[in-house]
């Protein structure tokens, strides 16, 4: 089966500082994987590399079997990488579904280089969509600023999701939010494989990593330290891991 | 998901009047401003002047008056919507002033061939501005500071200081022309049906709306109404509807829906609104900055070319406040000065309501001080009322 993302020895430098190094991982369809580090670990440089951010400095990265040399984050989101951002990445003065299809919108009829909207259409996509994800909001023509943060929070998964992409990258979603607010996010997350997404979830809380995923692989300066299965670990595990406990220096 | 869509019907009530009433407040500017645009009419026709205000030839008159800096507010309200500024506009309209009559007189081109190199030279000079955006980073604000003093320098440096005066006939007929009486009516009439309709329509449909929103649809049925035959009735009884006039609604229509219909319009709000996302979402930000200042070159370059053609000179030193009273127009009519908010129609409306204190103070005899110091009041006076909604609706 070809995984979904697949990095080989993947690094990057900048200058004479390592941010990563012989990065190897992968991850099926279907799956949802974690990745814990502390601070500095190299995680948000790891997951730039994927939504194609930042360009390795070696190694290989094939997204769906494929490498791809013009790689960025327009290509990505094309060949359906997408990413949810710790900051939302959300336009406070555009409504819900005007952000919903931000840089996508669909067009009734297309002139060189401009697209004419298609409100109608637009919406009942974005209906569709949240309906799909089993997600509620009040009326979609609101300006998102009229939001709270976890509905804030939908509304950008709802975004991610409006394509169908086979990799949602998702940098500390539930950063932002109380515990119990975060809860039905998790609960969110674990069923985006049900829509044909493959997951991949940065995230400090060990307890949202445990919930969610099925594999959680460990970064310690700028490498991963290990590859764990979520139903064989503990969190205590897992932090040992981060910090390196019980292994030679 | 059953705490998320229980919090969701939580808050969904505060959310809705909030988000009603912050989509109102976007009309409720608008229909504010015509409001007490209607309002000065009024006091200085019944009160201040022995009735010379709303005469078809004035209002004829005003409608010319505020074409300059109506297509100029356009502009500066798409750059400022992006979070960018002009403050050479006015330089840019003389240079083009003075090319316009080196093309005329120098050259003895066509009034065709003059009108379009003007655009080009107003496009030349945005497309210089977005460029040194960004690739160099500079900030817009002193791009244009700079072009506020350098390009009125080569203003005067051109005629040397001169007047140029004097354009072909063809060209002084551009501003200085009407559509027939008849066929002014007939197109405002043609305009208005679909616009006075549609909010009838809205007047009139049933469902459960705020008492806010049913007055504002009465209200704003009303202005347009009161508007659209005012403005038949005024261009039928006198000459018809001038040039400038009908080009500043041409253009004005345009804008409107390239910025509300189309993907470069959302975009260019969604990098006012967030930069940062709209790069990440694949918007290319650039792109849209230079677009911007090319687009806001043209509108000078018609700016230049309405200006010339009615004075039939190009003084180099004309529009010294011109990009200042644009920025002024633009925000009376809504547009935020940090990004993100603004629209076509409150940029003329702001520009109109400007241009109708003018015009009725001098009618009045007051001196031209006074109006300096009215211009300013309204201005902080549109600004405090936003301030005050924006802060009263958090409270809620």
């Amino acid at each position: 089966m070809t995984h979904v993302v697949e990095a080989i020895g993947l690094a990057k430098y900048y200058g004479a500082v390592t941010a990563l190094e012989n990065i190897d991982f992968h991850i099926a369809p279907g799956e949802v994987v974690g990745f814990a580090g502390d601070n500095g670990a190299g995680k948000s440089t790891l997951m730039r590399t994927i939504a194609g951010d930042v360009t390795p400095s070696s190694g290989e990265l094939r997204i769906g079997g494929r490498m791809d040399p013009a790689y960025s984050p327009r290509r990505a989101r094309e060949i359906g990488v997408e990413m949810v951002y710790q900051d939302l990445a959300l336009c406070d003065n555009l409504d819900i579904y005007e952000n919903i299809f931000l840089g996508r919108e669909i067009s009734r009829f297309g002139l060189p280089g401009l697209k004419v909207l298609d409100r109608p259409q637009m919406l009942a996509r974005a209906e569709e969509v949240l309906d799909r994800l089993d997600l509620h909001l009040p009326s979609l023509t609101e300006p998102v600023s009229a939001l709270s943060g976890g509905q804030r929070q939908l509304v950008a998964i709802a975004r991610a999701m409006a394509s169908s992409p086979k990799l949602v990258i998702m940098d500390e979603p539930t950063a932002a939010l109380s515990v119990k607010a975060g809860r039905p996010l998790l609960q969110l997350i674990r069923r985006l494989p049900q829509s044909g997404a493959s997951v991949m979830l940065v995230s400090h809380r060990l307890s949202d990593l445990m919930e969610t995923t099925d594999r959680i692989y460990i970064l310690r300066r700028g490498s991963i330290a290990c590859e764990l299965k979520t139903a064989e670990t503990t969190e205590t595990e897992i932090l040992h891991a981060m910090a390196g406990v019980g292994e030679a220096a | 998901m059953t705490d998320l869509t229980q919090s969701t019907q939580d808050v969904r009530a505060k959310d809705m009047r909030r988000t009603s009433l912050a989509s109102s407040r976007r009309d409720l500017r608008l229909v504010l401003l015509l409001g007490v645009t209607v309002v000065v009419w009024l006091a200085f026709h019944f009160i201040f002047t022995d009735g010379f205000v709303l005469t078809p030839r004035n209002l004829s008159t005003l409608s010319v008056q505020m074409t300059v800096t109506a297509i100029l507010a356009m502009g500066m309200t798409m750059l400022l919507i992006a979070r960018e500024i002009d403050l050479s506009a006015g330089a840019v309209m003389a240079l083009v002033m003075v090319l316009v009559f080196q093309f005329q007189i120098t050259l003895g081109l066509s009034a065709t061939s003059t009108v379009l190199l003007a655009l080009a030279a107003g496009a030349v000079v945005g497309l210089l501005h977005g460029a040194l955006r960004v690739w160099l980073l500079i900030p817009s604000f002193i791009i244009t500071l700079a072009g506020f003093s350098w390009l009125r320098g080569v203003a005067y440096i051109i005629p040397d200081g001169q007047t140029l005066a004097g354009a072909s006939d063809g060209f002084y007929r551009i501003s200085n022309s009407e559509v027939p009486p008849i066929a002014s009516a007939a197109l405002i009439v043609l305009v208005a049906v679909p616009l006075v309709g549609r909010a009838g329509f809205r007047m009139l449909s049933t469902g459960e709306k705020p008492t806010l929103t049913r007055v504002m649809e009465v209200i704003q049925f009303a202005l347009l109404l009161a508007f659209a035959l005012g403005a038949a009735w005024a261009f039928y009884n006198h000459r018809g509807l001038p040039y400038p006039t009908l080009l500043l609604g041409v253009l004005a229509f345009g804008l409107h829906w390239l910025m509300q219909n189309t993907d470069f319009g959302r975009h260019v709000y969604a990098v006012g609104g967030n930069p940062e996302a709209a790069k990440r979402v694949g918007i290319n930000v650039r792109l849209i900055v230079v677009l911007l200042f090319v687009f806001m070159g043209i509108l000078t370059g018609f700016a230049a070319v309405v200006q010339a053609s009615l004075l039939d000179a190009a003084p180099p030193g004309i529009g010294e406040l011109l990009a200042l009273n644009a920025i002024s127009a633009a925000i009376i009519g809504g547009t935020n000065l940090f990004g993100g908010q603004g629209s076509i129609p409150g940029a003329v409306a702001g520009a109109l309501l400007m241009a109708s204190i003018s015009n009725g103070l001098s009618l009045a005899g007051v001196n031209t001080f006074y109006q300096m110091v009215a211009t300013g009041l309204i201005l902080l006076a549109a600004v405090g009322v936003d301030s005050f909604t924006r802060r009263h609706e958090m409270r809620m």
